[in-house]
């Protein structure tokens, strides 16, 4: 495992398919665009498998739900997945309001998300 | 899965929700004003994060509801932050918060210039693709809240105002994002 960070977000690359992304307190508007650069890098580098840890994430807004979709959009066609761990409270209420457990699955560490994708 | 956005209808055009909570016996518990745009949505997030230490307003709502609302007025102040025009003029931006009985009314004053804020939601509602990466902001304000009103007051400023409750006549609040074609 390797882990490096970028401005607001930690990377733990757990296997050749799989990367953790540390969220932070925030996925939003102000570093949203950061967030998808550092995906769309991941994805070039061969990665298929996110592990979304929101365990210190006091706030996710639109913008930044909306970099989740986007990454989705390009690792899905290829088989990959996108999944939430740890999820905070403020961030379970944006889940509930746009309902997006029904594309990404929770759990409730990110060693139960990694096992998973394993 | 759902083709199109479907929002619940909670938009209305009459200011008259203003003058109902004016007649209520309740008071104003916070009054904040703001001036400085680039600290604004940090400075509000820092007065959540006290309300929420301090449990403000747990007699009036609960912990959910009031993330609810912290994610609100977190969507307007991006929309104010991003697309707001000032006119060159200093900005300035008050929050008030009037507690109710198991909800809140929220106003957010401004002096930018007005927008149609009913043709903007239309407009993006119409507009939702399925798994956006835009255009959410402000249909996600509109699904948090009740009796959304934005208008001009004062002439050359604008208020948004809404309620926010633990209760909903609608049910569970919810904004129907697309999730496939």
């Amino acid at each position: 495992m390797q882990a490096t960070s970028a401005m607001s977000f930690s990377i733990d690359h757990h296997s050749k398919v799989t990367v953790v992304i540390q969220v932070g307190k925030a996925l939003d508007f102000r570093n949203a665009a950061e967030f998808k650069t550092l995906c769309q890098d991941e994805v070039q580098a061969g990665r298929r498998n996110f592990v979304l840890d929101f365990s210190e994430t006091g706030i996710l807004d639109s913008t930044g739900l909306g970099s989740i979709f986007s990454l989705y959009r390009q690792v899905s066609p290829m088989g990959g997945q996108v999944v939430f761990a740890a999820v905070s409270r403020p961030v379970q209420v944006v889940v509930q309001l746009t309902r997006t457990y029904k594309v990404f699955r929770q759990y409730p560490t990110v060693l139960d998300a990694r096992n998973a994708l394993s | 899965m759902e083709a199109r956005a479907f929002i619940q209808p909670r938009v209305t055009l009459r200011p008259a929700r203003q003058e109902q909570v004016a007649a209520q016996p309740c008071r104003i518990a916070d009054l904040t004003s703001f001036r400085n745009l680039s600290t604004l949505m940090d400075d509000v997030h820092a007065l959540f994060d006290q309300w929420e230490q301090e449990e403000r307003y747990a007699d009036s709502i609960t912990l959910d509801t009031l993330m609810r609302l912290r994610l609100s007025l977190h969507e307007w102040i991006a929309n104010l932050v991003q697309h707001a025009n000032f006119s060159g003029q200093a900005p300035e931006v008050t929050l008030s918060i009037t507690p109710g009985e198991q909800k809140l009314h929220c106003s957010v004053q401004d002096n930018a210039a007005f927008f149609d804020m009913i043709g903007e939601l239309d407009t993006r509602q119409d507009a939702l693709t399925p798994m956006p990466d835009r255009g959410m902001g402000l249909l996600m304000l509109q699904a948090c809240t009740d009796h959304l009103v934005y208008c001009p007051i004062d002439g050359d400023r604008n208020q948004l105002s809404f309620t926010i409750s633990d209760s909903d006549d609608a049910g569970d609040p919810w904004l129907n994002i697309p999730f496939s074609s």
